[in-house]
């Protein structure tokens, strides 16, 4: 809200109590028009909501808000009255709002529990690793304000394939994204999404269908394979590690989701060693959820 | 005395001829017919073949070729073929355990081979990559050899592979995932 700017409009008075003086009319930072909707008269008013005929802004709402200001024929007199006429259109500015603003939300699964330690690795074992990665990419990613990244459980919570599938399809976020580690050397990263032999049913949206939890991933397997493009631009980092493009296999860590899903798989044996993969991933990612908000 | 004689002969054959039956009888004869050895010798006649096992070493196929026992049953030679690979695969990829095939089966409707192991050809460090490669290995292996089934499923135990990355309550097709 702070890039909006404000030009005087002549002083104007009205009938109710807090609206004499001079009002502020906001004008659009990008779009360099008046915003529709007036402000309240008062400077110090920290209620601003205003919609420009292009884009949306939000902010703080409070009952000054609803106090419309309207002039009246030529006499350059300003009535305040609190009007209902003007909820609706709040509402429709807020959802307008709220789905402008929508950040791309990411589900990272670090791959092991409190009941599976996972692989083991020269300074520990997978879960560890994972989970340092996770929350390291995590705050890399979040660097980006339209993305939100999400964990798909605790370090000490005990997390099935079924608890995580449930909790990503609930909040019906855009990629989910499984962390793996073992012990090699050499640094290299495998990519996999999923896919099974049987059928590639067409999905019916006109119809309820039921598909078995294997049969999930089929909604959005064409967005799948199509974001599964966006990894093939690791290839700028191909002097550092090898890299194994997407192959579409069924993988037991991205069984019953729905939304576009990707388990990566990467070789450590310290530590510091997953450093070398944090800016490879947060490019790809960053690059597939502009690509979704665009 | 020429009748005599002619009694006793015939005593005797009579007798010899009733000893053979009850030997014959309680089986301290055995009798094979000759058509019936000629029909088992069919049933198990092998011939010598060349078959090519397949194995991923880093980005590429390598060939080895080996002499195998070809039979009549495809099944038979498919375990042949799943077992010579794992061996192959024991021997220089790096498999610590050796795994025994110990036996390999259609489906009725001949659409599905179901290949049974006793243990896991998994070891717990294993990246996914290489598991998923000597599953590859095995596939490739099959069909190029002229195995025809289009699916495959893994048993140990008589039970799906379990393994913690790779779903094998499913069944792969015999043409693989790498390809696609």
């Amino acid at each position: 809200m702070s890039l909006i700017n404000y030009y005087k409009e002549p002083a104007i008075s009205g009938r109710k109590e807090g609206v004499k003086g001079f009002a502020l009319k906001p004008i659009c930072p990008e779009h360099a028009a008046p915003l529709s909707a007036w402000a309240q008269a008062s400077p110090a008013c920290s209620a601003k909501f205003f919609v420009c005929r292009r884009k949306s802004y939000g902010g703080l709402l409070s009952g000054r808000l609803f106090d419309k200001l309207r002039v009246s024929g030529g006499r350059k007199s300003v009535r305040a009255e609190r009007s209902r006429s003007l909820i609706p259109f709040l509402f429709i500015s807020l959802l307008f709002t709220s789905l402008s603003a929508k950040k791309f939300t990411i589900m990272i699964s670090p791959e092991g529990d409190t009941n599976n330690s996972g692989r083991t690795l020269a300074e520990g074992f997978e879960r560890g690793f994972t989970r340092q990665y996770a929350e390291a990419l995590k705050e890399l990613l979040e660097q980006d304000s339209s993305i939100r990244v999400i964990l798909s459980h605790d370090s000490g919570e005990p997390a099935t394939q079924e608890y995580k599938a449930n909790f990503a399809n609930r909040l019906e976020v855009d990629l989910y994204l499984s962390l793996n580690f073992y012990a090699d050397e050499k640094p290299s990263m495998s990519i996999y999404y999923y896919h099974t032999a049987l059928f590639d049913a067409p999905v019916d949206n006109s119809r309820l269908t039921l598909y078995p939890t294997t049969k999930a991933y089929v909604k959005n397997s064409a967005q799948t394979k199509q974001r599964a493009q966006h990894w093939k631009k690791l290839e700028q980092y191909q002097a550092q590690l090898t890299i194994n493009y997407p192959l579409a296999i069924p993988i037991k860590q991205l069984e019953g989701i729905i939304a576009p899903a990707y388990a990566i798989e990467l070789s450590a044996q310290k530590i510091a060693d997953t450093h070398t993969y944090l800016q490879p991933i947060n490019t790809i990612l960053t690059d597939i959820a502009h690509e979704k908000n665009n | 005395m020429k009748k005599t004689t002619n009694y006793a002969i015939i005593t005797g054959i009579s007798f010899g001829l009733g000893f053979l039956y009850y030997a014959w009888h309680a089986e301290w004869i055995i009798i094979n017919i000759p058509a019936s050895i000629g029909h088992t010798k069919t049933q198990n006649s092998f011939i010598k073949k060349k078959g090519i096992i397949y194995r991923w070493h880093d980005t590429k196929w390598l060939q080895e070729p080996l002499e195998i026992l070809w039979g009549a049953q495809e099944s038979h030679n498919a375990q042949q073929l799943a077992q010579a690979t794992l061996s192959l695969l024991a021997e220089e990829h790096g498999l610590k355990k050796k795994v025994a095939v110990q036996r390999v089966l259609f489906s009725p409707d001949t659409k599905q081979l179901l290949i049974f192991m006793d243990q896991s050809p998994f070891a717990k460090s294993m990246s996914i990559r290489t598991k998923f490669m000597i599953i590859e290995s095995i596939l490739k292996t099959l069909r190029e050899n002229g195995i025809k089934a289009p699916l495959v499923n893994f048993f140990v135990d008589n039970q799906p592979l379990s393994d913690t990355h790779l779903d094998f309550s499913v069944s792969w097709p015999l043409q693989g995932f790498a390809g696609k």
